[in-house]
């Protein structure tokens, strides 16, 4: 299975946001337990004010002097001490109270409703107990005749609703908090890795050969290690790349030398060689001319991988004129009839030298192919975003499954041919230099073939 | 007879134009140390240099430029394997007059040493040969193989201008603008009718044609 890379800003991202929701998280539970005990306090106000107005509401009979009848405690006007009304408005006011009045230990007054008395702490001050299956608190409050004990209690029930209420009412600012957290987070983050995406596109737009160092100044500190890497490997490219030209350099002084003494000695012989020798001579020049194109072919294609790509405005007409007239002016006046179409300046923004090898190995191998047909027809044609050259001969042709094999090196077409069998190599790998492609193809008029070349546009 | 000096330091090659110079007539002094090149340039007179820039002990460049330094105008032919545009460039400006690259052509090297030799003669501005044909412009005068041949005014420019850049195509539009500033008018197929004129006094190959380039003379049959 393959592995998701991992990204930096994700993982960044990721820890925050666990640090936020754990920090969130403790500032909730930090706010819950708060809310819970302010919840109890005043819960328990609640029953001790009860507890007070029930006081309250017994003191004049209390003052005047009671005594128990049929476990009731009544006043001296035989009146029981709480009247019925007197219950009810207590229950409008804690509704969800329960009292219990004791006189000398004994159950003498209750609020209405099926009080669980056997249950309730006969006792002053704050309990929790257990009645009716459920969790109840109590608060029992001595009379100033301490006979006398009242007890207000409620269900545990009506506290948790209260604080279940109150934890809704915090949870949506909470989350509220965290989202926009969440949202400030992953735009600051995307906003300093920004420099990266910077970086990165810088790169991206530079052309193949420019190896200057980044000036580390107008980058973050934080990215400095990276330049300075990159800056170094810079370094290193670039000396690679002297150091190839000057072995390619080396290699063309080296395999030169020697051929220009055969040749020159071979010229020599020409003028001084008997008649029946002549053709023998001429044919050794020959020879000597082939394997110096092959050595320039050689030295064209190793130079190609140090070259320095650099677009400007180019006239392809002229570069084209130039080189049909470097081609033509090797071989006899009436050997090729050449057409150029249009005949005026086309400009086009691309590398001049790159596109020049690319039509010299392209007309060349027109050329040697031609001899027999004796035509070169060349068009240049803009098409918007792009610019293209057909180069037609009417030789041979290709047949078509040999046509990618001839594109690699040292590859001659089906016929005996004087080439290196560099030359389409060579136009190859100058038309990927420059962004383009070449296509070879059968002539759409007749006999022979037509080679494509295509060339993007590039931005100034 | 002209004297040259030939510095180059490989065994075979030095020997091989030398030997071939030496069938053109001419008398050639081979050296093949940098160091004996500046010290026989200097002491004797001679009329063009081929000079091979990698020679041991003072490279070709060092000689130049101590030949100049010296005020020594003797001109100087670089032969060379090295073909960068900037290696041109630094010979040329280290006072060079003339560049060539290995493996160079003995007829094309003969040709230049000619041209050296008649610059140092004082007849560089007024005549340019190509081929057979020579231009002399001082004389208004073209001529065949050294046979003088007459040619009208317009005949005479559109020949000066192919030969001016001989090698290269001249499109129809620049040969029509060279005409066009005659007293007269340039009618739409004078460039046809010269041509045609100037090929039948020089032979019908000596003015090359590509449909969208132009015409051009120089080249093999030339």
């Amino acid at each position: 299975m393959k592995r998701r890379r991992s990204s930096l800003s994700m993982k960044l991202y990721r820890r925050v946001l666990l640090l936020l929701a754990l920090t969130g998280l403790a500032i909730g539970g930090v706010l819950y337990s708060v809310a819970l005990r302010e919840v109890e306090r005043a819960s328990d106000a609640q029953l001790v004010n009860a507890s007070r107005l029930l006081y309250m509401m017994m003191q004049d009979d209390l003052a005047a002097g009671v005594l128990v009848r049929h476990d009731r405690l009544v006043g001296i006007d035989g009146d029981p001490l709480l009247s019925t009304q007197e219950t009810q408005a207590f229950q409008a006011s804690y509704d969800s109270c329960m009292f219990t009045v004791f006189w000398e230990g004994r159950p003498v007054a209750q609020s209405g409703w099926g009080a669980p008395v056997s249950a309730v702490p006969r006792r002053p001050g704050l309990h929790d107990f257990q009645a009716l299956g459920g969790a109840w608190r109590s608060y029992g409050m001595r009379g100033r005749d301490p006979r006398l004990l009242i007890v207000v209690a409620e269900r545990g029930a009506m506290r948790e609703f209260s604080i279940a209420r109150l934890s809704g009412e915090l949870a949506l600012p909470m989350l509220g908090l965290l989202l926009a957290a969440m949202l400030v987070l992953w735009w600051t983050l995307r906003k300093s890795l920004s420099q990266v995406e910077r970086l990165a596109s810088t790169l991206g737009a530079r052309s193949l050969s420019d190896l200057q160092p980044l000036e580390p100044e107008e980058w973050p500190r934080d990215v400095e290690p990276l330049i300075e890497a990159l800056n170094k490997l810079f370094a290193r490219l670039e000396n690679a790349y002297e150091l190839e030209q000057a072995f390619t350099d080396d290699v063309a002084h080296e395999l030169r030398t020697p051929l220009a003494a055969i040749r020159a000695q071979a010229q020599v012989l020409r003028r001084l060689a008997p008649a029946a020798l002549g053709e023998d001579v001429v044919r050794l020049l020959a020879m000597v001319d082939r394997t110096n194109h092959l050595v320039d072919g050689m030295l064209t294609l190793a130079r190609l991988n140090a070259t320095s790509v650099a677009a400007r405005s180019v006239d392809v007409h002229a570069l084209v004129a130039e080189v049909v007239a470097d081609a033509l002016i090797e071989l006899p006046a009436d050997a090729i009839e050449a057409s150029v179409i249009p005949d005026h300046i086309v400009r086009w923004r691309c590398d001049a030298s790159l596109l020049q090898i690319a039509l010299s190995a392209v007309i060349g191998n027109a050329l040697r192919h031609a001899r027999g047909g004796g035509h070169l027809d060349i068009a240049i044609v803009r098409g918007g975003d792009r610019l293209i050259v057909t180069i037609g001969d009417r030789g041979p042709g290709v047949p078509a499954a040999e046509r990618e094999r001839l594109l690699l090196r040292f590859e001659h077409g089906g016929s005996a041919s004087s080439g290196s069998g560099l030359g389409l190599s060579i136009a190859s790998k100058a038309m990927t230099l420059l962004g383009g492609t070449i296509r070879l193809e059968d002539r759409p008029d007749g006999p022979g073939l037509l080679v494509v070349l295509t060339l993007p546009s590039t931005q100034g | 007879m002209p004297r040259l000096l030939l510095a180059e330091d490989d065994a075979d090659l030095g020997p091989a134009i030398r030997r071939a110079l030496e069938l053109e007539g001419y008398v050639v002094d081979l050296f093949t140390r940098g160091d004996d090149v500046f010290a026989a340039a200097r002491s004797n007179d001679y009329d063009v240099i081929l000079l091979d820039i990698g020679l041991p002990h003072a490279s070709g460049l060092e000689v130049l430029r101590d030949l100049r330094d010296a005020h020594d105008a003797t001109p100087v032919i670089i032969v060379t394997a090295f073909d960068r545009t900037q290696q041109r460039v630094a010979g040329l400006d280290a006072g060079a007059d003339d560049y060539v690259v290995k493996p160079v052509d003995l007829e094309e090297l003969a040709a230049r040493i000619r041209s050296q030799l008649r610059r140092r003669d004082g007849r560089q501005n007024d005549s340019i040969e190509v081929g057979r044909v020579r231009l002399d412009f001082t004389g208004h005068v073209a001529a065949l193989d050294g046979q003088d041949v007459p040619l009208t005014a317009k005949e005479f420019r559109v020949l000066a201008l192919l030969m001016r850049r001989s090698r290269r195509f001249v499109s129809k539009a620049d040969l029509e603008a060279e005409l066009y500033d005659q007293d007269n008018w340039a009618e739409s197929n004078t460039v046809e009718v010269a041509v045609s004129a100037l090929r039948r006094k020089f032979g019908k190959d000596f003015i090359r044609t590509a449909r969208g380039l132009g015409y051009m003379v120089g080249g093999q049959d030339a």
